[in-house]
């Protein structure tokens, strides 16, 4: 009989990696238009290290050390992540819109949604390599 | 001249992972890491499994939502490399002897950079192959 209790607790998450083809344009998307910063570059296993508020957002190109064990790039299906959610703060509509609208970019989707601290207004967007990235508001009040 | 970014980041809230058997991936995210379904839409298909301070969310690809990303993701291919959990406490020793004994697969440890510093992580996989890192605080050693 195992120990069905685990050793530890989980606070939440920590990063995720993502595995792309164009490390610039992932890289413009990322961090000019939706404010990443560079945390670290590590040119050993090709890992560029995005910081997204507490956590991490990380990039692994498909031909570099860590990409190349995933095999081939990833396309239009059999993905492993349907999409993740930023939450953000200072969720204005319409500066929302004008903004993204300025960077071309697609909404695939927007309305409130649920997310880790409840139901607030969410956007969808679509990377430059088709990852849907949500960006997620405050919670409603009440 | 582009305008400033309108908002400010505050930190992931959730990923949405897509799978196959979802009582297997239930089982794994709850019984065995400790996480709590949350709640289950099956009418769209999304299952919210509370992780601390966020959500993994599983997707089963023969559900609506799931559907519309065609097939389930195989050895290769995958968009998403792997994602991380900080854990506490994380007692190395003890996190194998548990995993090992519910049969989960399990990589090295080794101190690895994380949003709050370098500490130790394990990496593990889930039963559908995704590569999960359970994340130790940072350790002052190495930061």
């Amino acid at each position: 009989m195992t120990d069905s209790t685990p050793p530890f607790e989980m606070e939440g998450l920590d990063h995720l990696v993502i595995r792309c083809v164009d490390l610039d344009a992932m890289t413009h998307f990322y961090c000019d238009v939706l404010g990443c910063t560079v945390d670290r570059h590590n040119k050993e296993f090709d890992l560029l290290q995005l910081r997204a508020g507490n956590q991490l957002i990380d990039l692994v190109t498909v031909d570099g050390v860590l990409g190349r064990k995933g095999g081939a790039a990833p396309g239009p299906e059999g993905r492993n992540l349907d999409h993740f959610a930023i939450r953000i703060d200072r969720f204005d509509d319409a500066a929302l819109h004008t903004y993204i609208a300025e960077h071309n970019i697609e909404i695939v989707e927007e309305g409130p949604r649920y997310g880790a601290d409840g139901t607030g207004p969410s956007v969808y967007l679509r990377d430059p390599e088709g990852n849907v990235v949500e960006l997620k508001g405050p919670p409603n009040p009440g | 001249m582009s305008t400033a970014v309108p908002f400010t980041m505050k930190g992931l809230d959730h990923v949405v992972i897509r799978c196959i058997d979802l009582a297997v991936m239930k089982h794994f995210y709850c019984d065995v890491l400790g996480g709590t379904m949350q709640e289950e839409d099956t009418e769209i298909g999304l299952y919210q499994v509370r992780i601390g301070a966020h959500i993994v969310d599983l997707m089963p690809v023969d559900e609506p939502s799931g559907r519309k990303g065609g097939p389930a993701p195989g050895k290769d291919g995958y968009n998403m490399d792997h994602f991380a959990i900080q854990v506490e406490p994380y007692d190395d020793d003890a996190i194998r002897e548990y995993l090992t004994g519910h049969g989960v697969v399990l990589g090295s440890t080794i101190i690895r950079g994380g949003a709050e510093g370098e500490g130790p992580g394990i990496h593990i996989k889930d039963p559908e192959g995704n590569t999960v890192e359970l994340k130790g605080p940072p350790d002052p050693a190495y930061n």
